[in-house]
């Protein structure tokens, strides 16, 4: 078991283990693909209000967290700390999914990339999984 | 099964190809990423300028993607392209040989343009007729510059892996 301040270390570090090349030519395809959805999708996230007016965009999508529950602990939190200051909530989606494009398609501190990647596809699918025309296979 | 994806990039080796990682482990010089990702932008740059002629400063650009596979780079107008194009040249030139401080420069131009985008989009029109991937897809061009940049000029001619 690694400690903390290793783990950390991990996190930050190049992800340039050495592997046959096969193994990294199809995780570069991987890494670039990826990086190429995070990218097409921040362009409907929409400053200032992320469709909070008009009911469309980020803001529908956040409330379908609310509006068809997966996990009730997750709901509660949008409902009640996330809606009500949704602005400063949109900017941050727009910042981590801009980071998650950039630092993927780049292929910069791909790690930490990967781990913010894991923790916004989790809250996507919290979000999403049970509304209408979705499903746990499409999304999260 | 965006999860499970991530999940192997996090415990994969993706940063030794086409990678700032690998320039980061000192396995490449940066010659190759900052190649491609120069003659990508003299694309997407050539592409804006070229499909912006009939509104060359329109506030939204001519956008180069499809929603269908969702894949875009952005849209551009006319002064979009040209920043995008001189993005890439710079790059580009840095890159082959030039001096490095071109490539500080593409990265500076780079992350202005990004920002000027998001300080601007749901406020006014932008210049650059961009939306946020156009803003993130300059970020990116800009990293990468700023990576190169950062290789000292003699470790240009060091044999690495094709990263």
């Amino acid at each position: 078991m690694r400690d903390p301040k290793t783990l950390l270390t991990w996190l930050f570090a190049p992800a340039t283990d050495e592997v046959p090349r096969s193994h990294a030519v199809g995780a570069t395809i991987l890494r670039i693909t990826i990086g190429l959805l995070w990218l097409y999708n921040v362009s409907w996230k929409r400053a200032p209000d992320f469709g909070q007016e008009a009911e469309n965009g980020l803001y529908k999508f956040t409330k379908l967290a609310v509006e068809h529950p997966v996990f009730p602990p997750y709901s509660w939190v949008v409902e009640h700390l996330v809606l009500p200051v949704f602005q400063p909530f949109g900017w941050a989606v727009l910042l981590a999914e801009t980071a998650l494009a950039v630092l993927l398609i780049t292929g910069t501190f791909i790690r930490l990339a990967a781990l913010i990647g894991i923790a916004q596809s989790v809250a996507i699918g919290l979000s999403v999984a049970y509304a209408p025309g979705n499903g746990p296979g499409r999304t999260g | 099964m965006m999860i499970a994806a991530h999940i192997v990039l996090l415990l994969s080796s993706s940063g030794r190809m086409l990678a700032v990682d690998a320039v980061r482990a000192r396995l490449s010089t940066g010659r190759m990423v900052g190649t491609v990702w120069g003659v990508l932008a003299i694309l997407v740059g050539l592409f804006g300028i070229v499909a912006s002629f009939d509104d060359p400063l329109a506030a939204r650009g001519a956008r180069l993607g499809s929603t269908d596979p969702s894949i875009s780079l952005g849209d551009y107008n006319l002064l979009g392209g040209v920043v995008v194009l001189a993005v890439g040249v710079l790059l580009l030139l840095a890159s082959r040989g030039a001096a490095r401080a071109l490539a500080m420069v593409a990265a500076g131009l780079a992350v202005v343009a990004g920002l000027s985008l998001h300080v601007q989009l749901g406020f006014t029109d932008p210049l650059l007729g961009g939306n946020p991937t156009s803003a993130a897809f300059l970020f990116a061009a800009a990293v990468v510059a700023f990576a190169v940049s950062r290789v000292p000029q003699h470790e240009d001619t060091r044999q690495t892996v094709p990263s």
